[in-house]
């Protein structure tokens, strides 16, 4: 390791930091030449998402440079930027990269020395740290294209009769006049694959299968977007992601290999029991529930309420679960967004681990995860065979056995949003509303569209999150509020994520007409069992 | 050994099938389990492509069928076992309980009058739109013109507990509450099924909200509301006010071509009887716009195409080649956002009407696969009979002596159905000419 030079990825601020750092050059001051400079013009530009990219590609450190406090020549920029490098760093925690990594500096324009020395320090602590341990990693083969021949083959969209009921049926197409899933099947009967491959309208799909629900000929639209963006990643395109892009950041840094996370710190320290392996027993996915806790923060998702509630549920009803300290994200929506070779890094090592663990049932509380370990991970992995189950699915069979006993009395009206992924995929429609019904007190009453007919929260797999995103939200969250209920309930976090993003910010009107609490089916169900957040 | 011929199904097709061979002087069982023979075409108000009044050309056919000397109708009967082969079928028939003498009733309809529970039960012969009593006439038009006593709801047969009003007001005695279902055997040579259709039940679409919103009715109620002699005495009404439509759009292909519902075949009569529909409305008032949403105009047959022109061109009816995604109502006003993307110009639109009119599927009618294993006969991948050879062989299935005819083998219109039954005649008329000739022992076989 005496050879080891770190490489530090510095973004500096214009006016400051950047400034300092040239003073430091012109001043003839030595500092290491480890660091790559990167300017922008206010420290508050830096995303997350630019840090974890830097380590993504394998940078050993992050340093991002602003003004001292209240000198900030955009008011306030730094102190967004101090935020979200704290915030950063936790994630660089989950992910065992250590947030030592990441450092965040108020430089000015005079401060050469300030800046030499901070880079003196970084590069020693780094170079005892030693390398981004993702840099070993190897980069598996890109998994064989299908081609739009067999893409149209595999989807059935030969059998396209150019009716238009998908695009009528589209949200996204009734907000979009450039939207229409019946234009994009006609351009591929048309072999103008190129169209479709570079427009932008392969990026605005919720692949939420409303369409796919009513096609009288059963085209699978979905999956024909799904594998055309894989086909698009080929060419380098991709479409607009939420967040520009840290989630897929992070979602690839697990798909690699050499990490050692540790995921299990949030359990620290919570009354709730749980294993890290068992012979034929029950598994809890608790996939990206604490990143999102982070990422979505600023939002109140609040997403690790759902892992912690689900596992106190378990708890209740008799199970220890076992939760891996290796888990990886399930892949959904790296598989969704095109990247099929990190999705299937990712079904490796969770397969890997998972078998390890030698359980025989996986209880998930996410409807992605669900529909990913149990219908996406077979087509990747080789005798893939272990039971994947939701956990409404759980509580429906022992209720049916008579083994279910609620505790508190809930006493609200509530009503339901089906995720599209653990309805229209999975087909799970009666089970979670048999679970609401059967808490005390609790009345369901059903939105205009529920059911095979619900309609999506807006936004799959962190793309296309914009204008049209906030106006299907915000319908939705109107038809709720014209049911009366008290409660909105869901049981996918992303539901949850983007309906309370959708009411964090301005809406048009009055906020009466959308404002709605709302609450997972895990938190509703662990509180009626005395074992939520609150106890 | 039997020259007699059995005919399953009573609708145009089986008439037209009796008709022709009685007039050969062969004898002719017709059962129909219903109690009234006509089937469909019976309910229709107009048909295409000429716009007859349906029952004016059927209800001559019906009389004179069941007034025929070769032919004997056996309304609420259905076929229960079949034995034997071509010449010497052993048929046995359940003739249910009407309670009522057939040869006593003249129809009058006084049992009907006085019933207690009169106005009390939907009509089903009415889709549901106007009301019965428990006994009753089925329509207007019936054949035999007879009274039956529905056993489910006659409190009496029901529940042993009525004032009998309906005994009182018969004067002719017709009413016989002590009438108990009979099984007969009959001896035929050859057997023809012409069973017809049902429609699709479009509460599965549920994207287009039948049976959640009252203005989305399907094309079956439809005839029912414009016919002269329906609940409404030909005024379109809307189900929620009693208003005239004055926009009314038609949803083709609803459950047809569809894979979902298992019915992915086209039943060709839809844009035409959906044409129908539409100038219907505009010949009863003509500030009534009409949109017809189609996957594809299927116009086949002679005048056809014509007939379609004549609807955009003298009934100003609007063909929008699109298939709706979703009917979303108007809490307020009852009526129908019809939500379409327009293929032909592009562009997601909303329609708003006061009437949604669903061109509903054929499909094949229940208890069909429960007949085709007392027969013995073969079913095809959707459930209609099916002939040895569609092309060459329309009429004969794998067993010799029994064939089939109409929209039991695959959806068809009124003329296909006449044209079906007598090819069937004529099929089971050689059969039993045939049978006779080989047959050791055919004198005295027939009648």
């Amino acid at each position: 390791m005496a050879s080891f030079e770190p490489e530090i990825v510095a973004f500096t601020c214009n006016w400051c930091a950047y400034a300092g750092a040239d003073y430091a050059g012109v001043s003839r001051i030595q500092y290491p030449a480890n660091v790559r400079i990167i300017r922008v013009m206010c420290s508050g530009r830096v995303e997350p998402s630019f840090i974890l990219k830097a380590f993504e590609e394998g940078a050993d450190g992050v340093l991002v440079g602003g003004c001292h406090e209240a000198d900030c020549h955009y008011i306030s920029g730094n102190l967004k930027a101090r935020d979200r490098v704290e915030s950063t760093k936790e994630l660089l925690a989950l992910l065992g990269l250590g947030p030592e990594r990441l450092r965040i500096k108020w430089v000015n324009a005079n401060e050469g020395e300030a800046f030499a020395s901070e880079m003196d320090d970084f590069v020693k602590v780094l170079s005892k740290l030693g390398q981004n341990p993702l840099k070993k990693s190897r980069k598996s083969a890109e998994p064989a294209v299908p081609g739009f021949e067999q893409i149209m083959k595999s989807t059935d969209a030969y059998l396209c009769v150019e009716c238009g009921k998908c695009t009528a049926s589209c949200p996204v197409a009734r907000r979009d006049e450039g939207f229409s899933p019946r234009a994009t099947v006609e351009e591929s009967l048309e072999k103008r694959h190129t169209e479709i491959e570079t427009g932008q309208q392969l990026w605005e799909c919720l692949t939420c299968r409303t369409c796919e629900q009513r096609c009288p000929y059963n085209v699978r639209f979905s999956d024909f977007i799904r594998d055309s963006r894989i086909e698009a990643r080929t060419l380098g395109l991709d479409g607009n992601p939420t967040q520009s892009g840290q989630m897929y950041s992070w979602m690839r840094m697990m798909a690699k290999d050499g990490l050692k996370q540790d995921r299990l710190s949030w359990l620290d320290g919570l009354k709730v029991k749980h294993k890290s392996t068992a012979k034929n027993d029950i598994m809890f996915f608790v996939g990206c529930l604490p990143h999102f806790d982070i990422s979505h923060r600023h939002i109140g998702s609040n997403s690790l309420d759902i892992a912690r509630d689900s596992i106190a549920i378990l708890n209740a009803i008799g199970i220890t679960p076992v939760v891996l300290s290796d888990e990886r994200c399930c892949g959904h929506d790296l598989l969704y967004s095109g990247d099929a070779r990190s999705f299937k890094e990712l079904a490796k090592k969770n397969a890997r681990a998972i078998r390890a663990a030698e359980v025989k049932k996986i209880a998930v509380s996410c409807p992605e995860g669900y529909q990913t370990l149990s219908q996406a991970y077979p087509s990747v992995i080789k005798g893939w065979d272990v039971k994947v189950i939701h956990i409404s699915e759980l509580l429906a069979e022992r209720m049916e056995a008579g083994k279910l006993k609620f505790k508190k009395d809930i006493n609200l009206k509530v009503t339901y949003q089906d995720p599209c992924r653990l309805g229209r995929y999975m087909g799970v429609y009666s089970e979670p509303r048999k679970v609401i019904e059967a808490l005390p007190g609790v009345e369901l009453v059903e939105m205009e569209h529920h059911g095979p007919d619900a309609v999506c929260c807006g936004v799959s797999s962190w793309i296309s999150c914009g204008a049209t995103a906030k106006s299907i939200q915000l319908s939705r969250l109107s038809e709720a509020r014209a049911t009366n209920a008290d409660l909105l309930v869901t049981s996918c976090p992303k539901c949850l994520i983007h309906f309370r993003c959708a009411l964090s910010g301005k809406v048009p009107g009055e906020k009466d007409d959308f404002e709605i609490a709302i609450e997972d089916l895990t938190s509703l169900v662990a509180n009626a069992l005395g074992v939520g957040g609150d106890n | 050994m039997s020259g007699s011929i059995l005919i399953i199904g009573g609708g145009v097709c089986g008439i037209q099938a009796a008709l022709d061979l009685g007039d050969k002087g062969r004898h002719v069982y017709l059962v129909e389990k219903e109690p009234s023979i006509g089937g469909r075409m019976a309910l229709l108000d107009k048909v295409f492509p000429t716009n007859d009044c349906s029952i004016c050309i059927l209800a001559p056919k019906m009389i004179t069928c069941f007034n025929h000397p070769n032919v004997d109708v056996l309304t609420c009967s259905e076929v229960v076992e079949v034995k034997g082969k071509v010449g010497d079928f052993k048929v046995k028939v359940r003739r249910k309980a009407r309670y009522v003498d057939e040869d006593k009733c003249t129809g009058c309809g006084s049992c009907a009058e006085e019933c207690v529970l009169a106005g009390k039960i939907p009509d089903e012969w009415n889709q549901g739109f106007g009301t019965r009593a428990a006994a009753y006439i089925p329509f207007m038009q019936a054949v035999p013109r007879v009274a039956i006593i529905d056993p489910e709801r006659c409190l009496l047969l029901a529940k042993d507990k009525c004032k009998k009003k309906c005994v009182e007001a018969c004067q002719r005695g017709a009413i016989d509450f002590e009438q108990k279902d009979v099984v007969e055997t009959i001896d035929v040579g050859a057997i023809i099924v012409a069973t017809g259709l049902t429609i699709y039940d479009p509460t599965d679409v549920t994207e287009y909200g039948y049976g959640r919103f009252d203005n989305v009715i399907h094309s079956m109620e439809y005839e029912r509301l414009i016919n002269a002699s329906g609940p409404t005495g030909g005024h379109l009404k809307r189900r929620s006010d009693g208003e005239r439509p004055k926009r009314i759009a038609y949803i083709q292909c609803v459950g047809a071509r569809d894979v979902r519902s298992g019915h992915p075949y086209c039943c060709s009569v839809c844009c035409m009887y959906a044409t129908k529909d539409a100038m219907l409305a505009y010949m009863h008032h003509n500030d009534t716009k009409n949109y017809i949403l189609y996957t594809d105009i299927r116009a086949f047959g002679r005048g056809f195409d014509e007939y379609i022109k004549r609807g955009k061109e003298e009934y100003c009816i609007e063909y929008i080649r699109a298939r709706p995604g979703e009917i979303m109502e108007d809490p307020e006003t009852n009526n129908l956002f019809v939500w379409y993307d327009d293929t032909e110009s592009c562009g997601v639109k909303n329609l708003e009407v006061d009437m949604v009119v669903l061109s509903v599927a054929f499909v094949p009618p229940p208890g069909l696969k429960e007949l085709a294993s007392v027969l013995g006969i073969n079913i095809d991948e959707y459930e209609f009979f099916k002939a040895i050879d569609d092309m060459l062989a329309p009429m004969d299935t794998n067993v010799p002596g029994i064939y089939i005819a109409g929209a039991c083998t695959r959806p068809m219109d009124v003329t296909d159905a006449v044209t079906q039954g007598g090819a069937a005649a004529d099929r089971a008329a050689q059969a039993i000419k045939e049978f006779g000739r080989k047959s050791p022992a055919k004198a005295g076989a027939g009648r």
